[in-house]
């Protein structure tokens, strides 16, 4: 049996909680380890319905065996009430040998991630690339997200399966809850649980189907190798899902807690056994504030900053107004960030303005980020103990680690207990909820049940309700996230915001000129910016933005399709992570007019342009940004555009060269010639003169296949130079309003170095210079132009 | 005496009279996250009769000062007045 050590507090040096005496999972009385086999074996036919076809239900092509095992390999004994699922009853005999048709644990997290082809990279050849289409398919980023959370086991099964779908593009998110119906097991550690769907939030067809399917699976080994979750019902053609295992928790969530200087000694563990008044059957064990949130199915973890605020910090009166803690939030907690954020401040204080009888408040309903913080009052009510309670100091310390929870709890978008059915003018119930004015859970007030205080006491075992753990593990996220969705709203409901904002990162998406205006034939060229808008500095690949295998562009022409872009060059390179400091940007830019298949900006009209950025562990999403191509301005530019908008030419233009598909070439000689004033002649031009900047490897297949020869054509860079300084620098602004700063001056830097190679140090460090003016004209950033100047200097 | 409107208000605004007293409160609606809208507090002596009228919704009660009882308890509820009396301050949470 676990020692049982007075309830944890913190003194006003900020010593540490003493470490919290808990017991194991595995002999607690509300933990539900698994369950046991059905002398029934289920006959799998039987399941499908009329006209529901699971017939796919078996063909699995992938196994994942490396998906780690919920928990590991369990073997908890069953615990004598399993809520709701009958299940055979078990001794609690935690010794007894393994029963050969036992299922251990499966509830908690699960994720769908679309397979994803890496794309062979195309191998770095001196000189420019030789282009190649890339073998197909790429998919660059998960495009689909699903989670799926499993609640039919460990503390206080809710039975419940909820999934979300979020779809990257076009940008949709769907949410449903099932009601388990079964849950079987079949064979060691072979579980098929079957649920109802009950509740639906955001686009229906994402999720189809009336029923669900989660299954979790032995493969080798003892523990789960396995988990499949399949839709189906209602006629629809079953879809299933490989699983990969992420958390026995259902989301993480982090507690910050700080204390006013004038707190006093506050409780943030509480020993269930510290106060005589409790059920006789509670087991005695020393809970934590991240303890309660554990069970309550989130990864809960307290944050090492432990702030002692100045009391001065309250204004003169000493006392707190809601104001004046919001002011201290934004300052004292290391994580305050106004988005959503799994993550709470918790602030000892001792009084509020309101007086003694506030004993705490969720007090962050203003701004446009709500539930990010909630403050406990230890001078206040919740110190005034019941004439003749048997054991005073144990009362107050039960006291203040209750209204610590409650007040969390809050946080959580949880209304108090007698609350749960109101709606409109307040705000809404997230479902048509029953109020619970007799519930014994941290969201009710003791004083409130029939028979009072005692016999709230008599019967609270630390937890939260039924109905409150559902909507914290199984509402659509937003609803139950910090800084999400407003206080009181969706206990309430607003526009799905999935995907916003809840990273480390932001993605802006930006012409880069002055109007998002475009001639016809102009190519489109975008730049990206990625900003570290996390509280730390991040490592990553420097050049992710320029490599185009993490990021994807979706072009939509307005009352058209959407279409993806796909980049044609994707560079191979060591990979080398940068130190991105907070606040500190990536750049990247790409012409999104052209891609594998062509061209996706090829007629006038308005387009719709949105990027996504693969970080590998989070998808980052950029502003949708508008544009407009205008519609020919003149006779040459529709004759040509035929010939123009072809693969070829997409790809010469793309690849800034490509001398072997010579019929591209000769219509960009002809845009060059009969559309000068248009900016595409800037593009046709350089494109066309890139290659003879340096010798340039071909593959000429003579005969056949069997007689394939790398030829070479040799450099040809002063002419080719000349046509490219006359193309750039001509009409500077033009060139590089039109191909973004970024590529502009690559190109330019290109030339120089090119001018360089070739003997002509004179030509290159005069370009040079005449690239600094523009880059200063132009007000571009400093480290560039200090670079830029960096390189002049050597070559002086 | 003080005067705890709790449960059920929204832009409410109520009327006090006893005696001499007659004051009328600034619009109330009740704080969802500790259920109280509002506290006034009145010097009154023990026996006396206070009323409580809600124009709007038509609702008037005459409630009697118990020294022993200082803390009233208003809530709203079902669309009529629902009054408690208590010798322990109520507290929010
Ligand atoms: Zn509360």
């Amino acid at each position: 049996m676990a020692k049982t050590p007075k309830s944890g507090s913190s003194g006003a040096s900020g010593d540490a909680n003493e470490d919290p005496v808990l017991i194991p999972d595995d002999e607690h009385p509300d933990f539900v380890g698994g369950t046991i086999a059905e002398d029934e074996v289920v006959d799998e036919v039987a399941l499908g319905g009329e006209g529901d076809d699971l017939s796919g239900f078996d063909d699995f092509d992938e196994i994942d065996e490396f998906t780690p095992a919920p928990g590991g390999p369990s073997l908890p004994r069953i615990p004598p009430h399993v809520p709701r699922i009958p299940r055979l009853p078990v001794p609690r005999q935690p010794w007894r040998p393994v029963p050969i048709r036992f299922c251990g644990a499966v509830s908690g997290k699960y994720r769908y991630r679309p397979p994803v082809f890496v794309p062979r990279p195309v191998p770095i050849q001196p000189g420019p690339i030789v282009p190649r289409p890339i073998p197909g398919p790429i998919i660059p980023i998960n495009l689909l997200q699903i989670n799926v959370r499993v609640d039919v086991d460990r503390y206080y099964p809710q039975s419940r399966i909820s999934i979300e779908v979020n779809r990257l593009f076009p940008r949709a998110s769907a949410h449903v809850i099932a009601e388990v119906t079964s849950d079987r097991c079949t064979g060691l550690n072979n579980r098929t649980i079957d649920a109802n769907i009950v509740y639906r939030d955001g686009t229906n067809s994402l999720i189809p189907g009336t029923k669900v399917r989660f299954r979790a699976q032995r493969t080798t080994g003892f523990g789960y190798g396995k988990y499949t979750l399949t839709l189906w019902g209602g006629g629809i053609t079953a879809r299933n899902y490989n699983l990969s295992f992420e958390s026995k928790y259902f989301d993480p969530v982090e507690f910050e807690v700080d204390r006013v200087a004038n707190a006093g000694n506050i409780v943030t563990a509480y020993n269930t056994a510290d106060h005589p008044r409790r059920p006789a059957n509670l087991p005695n064990e020393v809970l934590s504030l991240a303890t309660v949130f554990q069970r309550a199915g989130f990864d809960a973890k307290m944050s090492p900053n432990q702030t002692v605020i100045p009391t001065s910090g309250a204004g003169a009166n000493g006392t707190w107004s809601d104001t004046e803690m919001h002011n201290a939030m934004v300052t004292y907690w290391s994580r305050f960030a106004n988005r959503p954020k799994w993550a709470m401040w918790v602030l000892y204080a001792a009084r509020h303005d309101r007086g003694r009888g506030l004993g705490g408040v969720m007090f962050d309903d203003i701004g446009p980020n709500h539930r990010q913080g909630t403050a406990i009052f230890t001078d206040s009510f919740i110190q005034d103990v019941t004439p003749g309670d048997p054991d005073p100091a144990g009362f107050r310390r039960r006291n203040q680690f209750w209204t610590a929870v409650h007040e969390m709890g809050h946080g959580f978008n949880l209304a108090h207990s007698w609350q749960k059915s109101l709606g409109a003018p307040y705000g809404n119930p997230w479902i048509p909820l029953a109020n619970e004015p007799e519930a014994r859970s941290f969201m009710n007030y003791p004083r409130r049940v029939a028979g009072g205080e005692n016999a709230f006491w008599n019967n609270f075992r630390f937890r939260f309700s039924d109905d409150e753990l559902i909507f914290m593990r199984h509402a659509p996220r937003r609803f139950v996230q910090m800084g999400n969705d407003d206080w009181f709203e969706n206990h309430g409901f607003e526009a799905p915001s999935e995907l916003d904002h809840t990273g480390d990162w932001s993605l802006e998406l930006r012409p880069n000129r002055a109007n998002n205006s475009y001639r016809f034939l102009e190519p489109v060229s975008m730049e990206l910016k990625m900003t570290n808008t996390g509280d730390q500095t991040a490592h990553v690949e420097g050049d992710m933005l320029r490599d185009g295998r993490h990021i994807t562009v979706f072009i939509q022409r307005e009352g058209g399709e959407t279409k993806q872009w796909r980049p044609m060059i994707t560079s191979c390179h060591e990979t080398h992570e940068d130190a991105v400091d907070v606040g500190e940007s990536l750049y990247g830019a790409h012409v999104i007019s052209t891609s594998t298949d062509g061209w996706l900006i090829d007629e006038a009209g308005f387009y719709k342009v949105q990027a996504a950025v693969d970080m590998g562990d989070q998808i980052v999403v950029s502003n949708v940004m508008r544009l407009y191509v205008s519609p020919p301005q003149a006779e040459a530019e529709a004759a040509v555009a035929p010939d123009y908008f072809t693969e070829d030419v997409a790809r010469v233009v793309a690849f800034n060269g490509a001398p072997e598909l010579s019929a591209a070439e000769d219509v960009l000689r002809q845009v060059a010639e009969t559309c000068a004033d248009n900016p595409a002649a800037k593009h046709a031009q350089v494109a066309l003169t890139n290659p003879n900047l340096r010798n340039f490897k071909v593959l000429d297949a003579g005969a056949g296949r069997d007689d394939l020869k790398i030829k070479t054509q040799n450099a040809k860079v002063s002419t080719a130079a000349k046509a490219q300084t006359k193309a750039l620098l001509d009409d500077p602004n033009g060139a590089a309003d039109t191909m973004g700063h970024i590529s502009f001056f690559d190109q330019l830097r290109s030339v120089a170095e090119a001018m360089e190679d070739h003997g002509d140090d004179k030509g290159a460090v005069a370009l040079m210079k005449k690239t600094i003016k523009v880059m200063k004209d132009r007000g571009i950033i400093q480290r560039v132009i200090d670079n830029a100047e960096a390189r002049l200097e050597r070559r002086k | 005496m003080e005067f705890h409107f709790t449960d059920g208000f929204f832009d409410d605004v109520l009327q006090l009279i006893a005696g001499d007293l007659n004051l009328t409160t600034d619009p109330m609606t009740t704080r969802m996250q500790t259920g109280l809208a509002h506290v006034e507090t009145l010097h009154l002596t023990e026996g006396k009769e206070v009323t409580l009228i809600s124009e709007n919704r038509h609702l008037k009660t005459t409630i009697t000062v118990d020294a022993a009882k200082p803390y009233v308890i208003v809530a709203l509820v079902d669309g009529a007045f629902e009054i408690a009396a208590t010798a322990q301050m109520p507290g929010y949470l």
